[in-house]
Parts: structure tokens; C-alpha cells; sequence
């Protein structure tokens, strides 16, 4: 699981990227992060990954503390980043080799979730080749693949959806529904709702950096009746007063 | 004409290093920029100035001693700005090839509209005052070197100005045409291989031989007078390849207007065919880029046929290693560099003929006497330094990484961990070269086989320490945001400081190794004992602030 608790995230000594903020993702929950472009959602996973360094609050994932217990923290989670661009001279199967062993992965089983993940993204039959030859949506598979051959408990993904064709969307939000379903958790950022409305259990809405919103999409439809979800994420991200 | 120059502008500044945020990094910076070019650039400048001066003073005496003499007192600076015009084709291929097609930003402005002639120009003279920068300093320092030796007046001053600035524009139109046919006519270079650069290898050593063939001589008072006499093969083969090389030294040194109006007629000329040819070809050669990058297919069973297990930091030493080795702007400037150091040896050694101080420590240090020991010995540890701060392994270690930065930071592998990969990658290959290069120098020397010992104990000490330097230069301020590979290490500040630093130290250890043998007269076998052991705690003391504020800088760093 994933705890956040009264974390913020300053740059250059000014410009607030996360601003206080709190929420919990609790085993067998899918939570959707949905916020307007420059809002905090990358910076937030990336708080959470580690990746950045937060300025006040505390952060713990799969139990550990991601600043005092990082490596152990690190061990537990799957993270997809927004850019697939990566290592593009190394050959397929090498670079999921090197994600299989900096995870400890054994032969066996990475021998498994390889073949398994890479015929659910037809991605089997390349491996051989410089990940420079993939197009940007077989590097984004890759980067899927190699997030989950670890069999994270948690997952964290960037914009996991984009760049997807719409069979291995679909293979991957199966995946996430399966993982939830064994009682891990995922945390993804997206900007399509539809695909929140439909995967996720509940949704965090930041903006500016603070949250504005975390519950279920059914609670907020209700909240302002008789609006889809669209209108009301404009009018939440637009409304001056919802900080 | 806007357009023009706001796309050189932007290109230029892509291939600039980001400023740090930090105060204090600044200042370091800037520190370290003032003792670079206190310590490196105006000793270079003024020897460089030096060479071409005496050389010409002594043409001039020979030429009036001798009235048979047919040579030009410009043919020292001449055989000058001809070695620089071909070191700027060695090193201009692979810039022109990556700013014309495998930079990032082409995908995105080919859809603008923007005239292709327009674009290519721009990016050429973006290529020229990025890459000639260096050049202006020597060539500048050439110019200078003659005209004070030399009866100038105001025409020759105005046209060396022009000379300094327009000099590297043959060279790189030739690097521009030269890609642009390969690029459009054949298919040698898919997905940047490394083909193009085993080409440049085998131009590199073509022009070594050349230039070795011509160039050994009995003498150096015999070479002025051969220059002297006019009769040095090289000068005349390259006066093919660069015409207007001899027509700006011939208007400089005989107030020539006539001899300057053709050197601009020739480089105008230059340009405009290649113009002309990019015009006809740079678009296609772009579209045939992206016909090359296919993958083949190929039955999972081979790819998992080899899948087992393996050490992370085994894989992840593996990983470096064949980033290095497979890309190509790594690939030439990392790897292949190291193999441009015996030729430049052996080019001193072949210029000075039987004048020959290599030849002479050799033959001290053959016969055991101190200065011949001493002077072999500090070489090896200065030539050690030098390569493993000039090959940029170390000092590019982080900013190589570009982008994907993040990954050294999600992943659970410890930053002291990820970093002495890092430092044993560069370890292994500058040790390695150099472990090379001191078997055949100790065959060469006939040295003991303790003798051979302490020579690479010195180098790897060497390396180690140099390495350590380069990475922690690297985590202070790395240059992550680049579009191309090879901007990765173009204009990166931390290994020209690493090289700067590098000789700074080999000045000050190998002087006072010096000092202390000859004036205070402290034994040779000691003096070995204290570099070794001051190279060895300078390797623990750096390895310490890799691991302590190398790591801590690399928390730090947030993209």
C-alpha cells in the first residue's frame, strides 16, 4: 500500500509543485490521478518512486519509508515513467534482463512472465532486435513489461495508457484489475476519464499541487448532480474556490 | 532571413550545458573556468603562437641565406592551418552527421514550414561556430605567431582576421557533402551505426601514414629548410585537398589581394555546391532514416535461450559497457580516442628527426642514467591521466545517461554501487589502453619486468584517481538535457575541467618529481615511492567524496 501523508515538494525555492498533500492507496484498490497538465501528478510519483527528494511529509509504500528504507521501498513497486526512450541500443530481452536482475528476478521465473507478458503485448517475436528499431508503442510495451516482471505488489504508473494500441490498453487494464484483484494496489496518472471511470475505485484530483478531490467518481458525480464527468472535472479544475 | 537565424540560435544553444541552480556550483564553475584558462588555454595560445613564429623566423633565414630557395616564408603556418583543417574533418564527420540527421529536433521541425535550404544552412552554421570555437583559438594564435615574425601592414591583419574565421569552412563543407551522399546513396549507416565510424578510423589512420610518410625527416633544422626549399610533399598533396589554405597563406605573406580573392572564391564555391547538393539531397537522406530502423523477427526461444540469472552488478556493468560500445557518438569519442595517442606520439617523434628528445630519454633511460628514468617514468603517469580524462568515460558517466537520469534513481540499487560501476567502466578501458600502449613502450625501453610493473601500477593509479575525479566533476553539474548522443559529451564543461585538472596536476607532481630529483637530489627509487603512495591516497581521498558528496549531488539532482 501507499501512504502520503502531509507531503510537499518545493523547486527552485519558490514554485510549490505539491503543496501539502495526503491520501492512502489501500491493498486491492485501483486509485486513479487525475489533474490538469502541470497540476503534480508527475511530481507526486515521482515522490513516490523516490526519484525526488520531498522537502517536508513522509511517504512509506509497500511499509517502508521511501527516504530511510528506500531500496526496500524500491524493491516493492512497478513504476512505468512518462518517457519510454530508454537504454535504445541494448537489445529487447537484454534490457529485461537487466530489469529481471537488478530485481533478483529468478531464471525461471523471468524465463515465465517474459514469454507471458510479451505474447499479451506481441511483443515476442522482436526481442532480438535494438530497442532503437521499436516504434514509440513497442518501446512503451517495453517499458510496461519490464515495470511488472518483478511482480511488483505495487504499482506505479505514469501516463501508463498513452502511446498504446487499444488491444494492449486493454491487456494492461485487465492486468491492473487482475493485480488489484490479489490485493495489491495500483496508482496510476491519466487524463482520460473515461478510463478512470471505469477502472478505478477512486480518484485523487489535484491541481496547483494541492488535492482537490479523493473518493469515488460515484460520490463526486453526486455531488454535482446531473453532470457527466467531464463537465465536472472542468468545472472543479476551472473553479477558482476549489483549492 | 529571420528564420535563419532563429533556428541557428536555438541549435546553438541545444548544445549548450545547463547553468547550474546552485550558487555555489557556479562559482565552483567559474573557478574552475578561470584556472582552465589560465593553466590551459594561454599556454596553448602562446605555444602555438611560438611554434609557427620560430618556424617562420626560421624559413626567412634560410631563404636569405640560400636566394635558390623556392618556398614561402608562410609554409610553417601553412603546414599548420593544413593539420588543423584535417583534424577538423576528423572530428567535424560525426558532429555534421548527428546535427543533420540524427538530432531530436529534425522529427519535429520537418513538418514546419520551413524551406530545407534554410534549415540545413542554419544547421551548418550552427555546426561551424559551435565546432570551430577551439579552432579560432589555435588558428588565431597561428596568425598571430607569423605576423609578428613578419613585415604585416593593415591588409594582411584584415585579411588573417578573415582567414581565423573562415578557415573551417572547407573542412566541414567537405564533412557536409561527404554525408550528404552517403546518406542519400547508400544504406552504410542504419540507426546511427557504428560503420561511418570505423570509416573515420580508416581515415584517421590513411592520414596518419600519409602525414608519417612526409613528414620524417632528418631534422628539425632540416625540416625548416625543407620548408624553406618548398619541397614537402604533404603541404603540396594537402594544398589539393585544401586550395584554400595555400591561397590565404600566399595573400598573408605576400600581401597578396589577388591570392585572397580567390581563397573567398573558392570557399563561396565550397559552400554553394554544397548548398546545391543538400538541397537536391538532405530531405531524401532524412526519409531514408526511418526506412532503415526495421527490426527483424525473430522466435522467442533464441531470446530466452541465453535468459538466466545473472549478478546485477554484473548486468549493469554490462549494460555500460555496451551503451558505450554500440553507440556511435560513444563509440568514437569514448573508445576510439584512445587510439589517436600513439599517433600523435609517433608524429612527434617522426617531426623531430634525429633531433629527437623522445629518442634521447629513450636512450638515457636504455643506459639507466636518472634523467632518461625520470622523465619515462612521470610521461607514464601524466600520458595515463590524460587519457583517461581526454577519453570523457568518466566525466560524461552521468550526463550520458540524459533522460532517463531517473532510472539510476527507481531503482533499487544503492547510488555508491551504481557509481563504482560507473568508475570501473572507464577504469577498465582507459587501463586497458594504457596497459597496451606500456607493453609495447616497455618492449620498446627493453624495461625490467619491475620496471614494467611500476609503470602500470603508476597507470592504474593514474586511472583510478583520474576516473574518481571525472565522476564527481559529473554529479556536481552533469549535462542531462541534450537531443543527440553525442551533445551528451559536445560542450561538456566536466570533462574539458577533468582534462584541465588532469594536466594541472601531472605539471605540478611530474615538476616537483623533477625538482626534488635534480635540485634537493632525493633519490629516483624514492621519488617512485611517493607518487605511488600520493596517487594512491588521492584515489582513497577522491573515492571518498564520490561516495559521500557524489552521491549526496546525486540526490540532489531532480529532472
Amino acid at each position: 500500500m501507499i501512504k502520503v501523508k502531509n507531503v510537499t515538494k518545493v523547486f527552485n525555492e519558490t514554485n510549490k509543485a505539491v503543496d501539502n498533500i495526503s491520501f492512502e492507496v489501500n491493498p486491492g484498490e485501483i486509485v486513479g490521478f487525475i489533474g490538469p497538465n502541470g497540476s503534480g501528478k508527475t511530481t507526486t510519483l515521482k515522490l513516490l518512486t523516490g526519484i525526488y527528494q520531498k522537502d517536508s511529509g513522509e511517504i512509506t509504500v509497500a511499509g517502508y519509508d521511501i527516504d530511510k528504507d528506500a531500496l526496500e521501498a524500491k524493491k516493492n513497486i512497478g513504476y512505468i515513467s512518462d518517457s519510454p526512450d530508454m537504454f535504445l541500443r541494448l537489445k529487447g530481452i537484454e534490457f529485461l534482463n537487466l530489469i529481471a536482475d537488478i530485481y533478483e528476478v529468478s531464471t525461471t521465473k523471468r524465463k515465465e512472465r517474459i514469454k507471458e507478458l510479451t505474447k499479451a503485448f506481441g511483443l515476442e517475436d522482436i526481442l532480438e532486435s535494438e530497442m532503437i528499431s521499436y516504434s514509440h508503442g513497442m518501446r512503451q510495451k517495453m517499458m510496461v513489461i519490464a515495470a511488472l516482471i518483478h511482480e511488483p505488489g505495487v504499482w506505479i504508473l505514469d501516463e501508463p495508457l498513452i502511446g498504446l494500441d487499444p488491444e494492449s490498453a486493454h491487456q494492461l487494464k485487465e492486468m491492473m484489475k487482475e493485480h488489484a484483484k490479489k490485493g495489491h494496489t495500483v496508482l496510476f496518472s491519466t487524463h482520460v476519464l473515461e478510463v478512470a471511470e471505469k477502472l478505478c475505485d477512486r480518484v485523487i484530483i489535484i491541481k496547483e499541487g494541492k488535492i482537490i478531490y479523493q473518493g469515488t467518481l460515484k460520490e463526486l458525480k453526486k455531488t454535482y448532480s446531473k453532470k457527466d464527468l467531464e463537465e465536472i472535472f472542468l468545472r472543479m479544475v476551472q473553479d477558482e474556490n476549489v483549492r | 532571413m529571420k528564420t535563419y537565424a532563429k533556428l541557428v540560435r536555438t541549435f546553438l544553444l541545444s548544445g549548450e550545458m545547463p547553468k547550474s541552480e546552485k550558487k555555489s556550483k557556479v562559482k565552483f564553475y567559474i573557478t574552475l573556468g578561470i584556472i582552465a584558462t589560465i593553466f590551459i588555454f594561454i599556454p596553448c595560445f602562446l605555444l602555438m603562437a611560438f611554434l609557427v613564429g620560430t618556424t617562420t623566423v626560421g624559413i626567412q633565414e634560410e631563404i636569405l641565406s640560400n636566394p635558390l630557395y623556392a618556398g614561402n616564408i608562410g609554409n610553417g603556418l601553412l603546414l599548420v592551418i593544413q593539420f588543423i583543417c584535417i583534424f577538423s574533418m576528423i572530428f567535424g564527420f560525426n558532429i555534421v552527421l548527428n546535427t543533420f540527421y540524427f538530432a531530436g529536433d529534425i522529427e519535429h521541425i520537418l513538418p514546419l514550414p520551413i524551406n530545407p535550404k534554410t534549415l540545413i544552412s542554419s544547421k551548418f552554421m550552427a555546426v561551424l561556430i559551435s565546432e570551430s570555437l577551439m579552432e579560432f583559438l589555435f588558428l588565431l594564435a597561428a596568425f598571430l605567431g607569423f605576423l609578428i615574425v613578419t613585415d604585416f601592414n593593415i591588409l594582411t591583419i584584415l585579411m588573417s582576421i578573415i582567414g581565423v574565421f573562415t578557415l573551417p569552412l572547407l573542412p566541414l563543407v567537405y564533412c557536409g557533402i561527404i554525408t550528404l551522399l552517403i546518406m542519400r546513396f547508400t544504406k552504410l549507416i542504419k540507426n546511427k551505426n557504428n560503420i561511418l565510424t570505423l570509416l573515420l578510423l580508416g581515415f584517421i589512420i590513411i592520414i596518419g601514414i600519409i602525414a608519417i610518410g612526409y613528414v620524417n625527416n632528418d631534422s628539425i633544422t632540416e625540416f625548416v629548410k625543407m620548408l624553406a626549399t618548398g619541397q614537402i610533399g604533404f603541404i603540396d598533396v594537402m594544398n589539393y585537398i585544401f586550395p584554400s589554405t595555400y591561397f590565404l597563406v600566399e595573400a598573408v605573406s605576400n600581401t597578396n589581394i589577388g591570392a585572397f580573392l580567390i581563397y573567398l572564391i573558392i570557399n563561396a564555391f565550397a559552400y554553394v555546391v554544397f548548398m546545391m547538393l543538400a538541397d537536391k539531397f538532405y530531405i531524401l537522406g532524412v526519409k531514408r532514416i526511418s526506412n532503415n530502423a526495421v527490426h527483424q523477427k525473430e522466435s522467442i526461444t533464441k531470446a530466452l535461450f541465453n535468459t538466466k540469472k545473472t549478478n546485477y552488478k554484473k548486468t549493469y556493468l554490462m549494460k555500460e559497457l555496451k551503451l558505450l560500445t554500440r553507440t556511435p557518438a560513444f563509440f568514437s569519442n569514448c573508445i576510439l580516442s584512445n587510439l589517436l595517442w600513439p599517433i600523435v606520439i609517433i608524429l612527434i617523434y617522426l617531426i623531430q628527426g634525429q633531433d629527437n628528445i623522445i629518442l634521447e630519454f629513450v636512450n638515457h633511460y636504455k643506459q639507466q642514467e636518472a634523467l632518461g628514468l625520470l622523465v619515462i617514468f612521470i610521461s607514464i603517469f601524466a600520458i595515463s591521466a590524460i587519457l583517461t580524462t581526454a577519453n570523457s568515460i568518466a566525466s560524461s558517466s552521468i550526463s550520458r545517461e540524459g533522460k532517463h537520469f531517473q532510472f539510476m534513481k527507481y531503482i533499487p540499487i544503492n547510488y555508491k554501487t551504481q557509481l563504482n560501476i560507473k568508475a570501473l567502466v572507464s577504469i577498465i578501458i582507459s587501463f586497458g589502453f594504457n596497459f597496451v600502449y606500456l607493453l609495447i613502450i616497455s618492449y620498446y625501453l627493453e624495461a625490467t619486468l619491475i620496471d614494467f610493473l611500476i609503470f602500470a601500477l603508476v597507470s592504474l593509479l593514474s586511472c583510478i584517481f583520474f576516473t574518481y575525479l571525472g565522476i564527481y566533476l559529473d554529479t556536481i553539474n552533469p549535462k542531462l538535457i541534450w537531443e543527440d548522443e553525442l551533445n551528451a559529451l559536445r560542450g561538456n564543461e566536466n570533462t574539458f575541467f577533468s582534462m584541465a585538472i588532469s594536466m594541472i596536476i601531472a605539471v605540478i607532481l611530474g615538476g616537483g618529481i623533477y625538482y626534488l630529483n635534480k635540485v634537493v637530489l632525493i633519490p629516483l627509487s624514492i621519488l617512485k615511492g611517493m607518487l605511488i603512495v600520493i596517487l594512491l591516497m588521492g584515489s582513497i581521498l577522491i573515492y571518498y567524496k564520490v561516495m559521500n558528496k557524489g552521491t549526496k549531488n546525486i540526490e540532489e539532482i531532480e529532472i
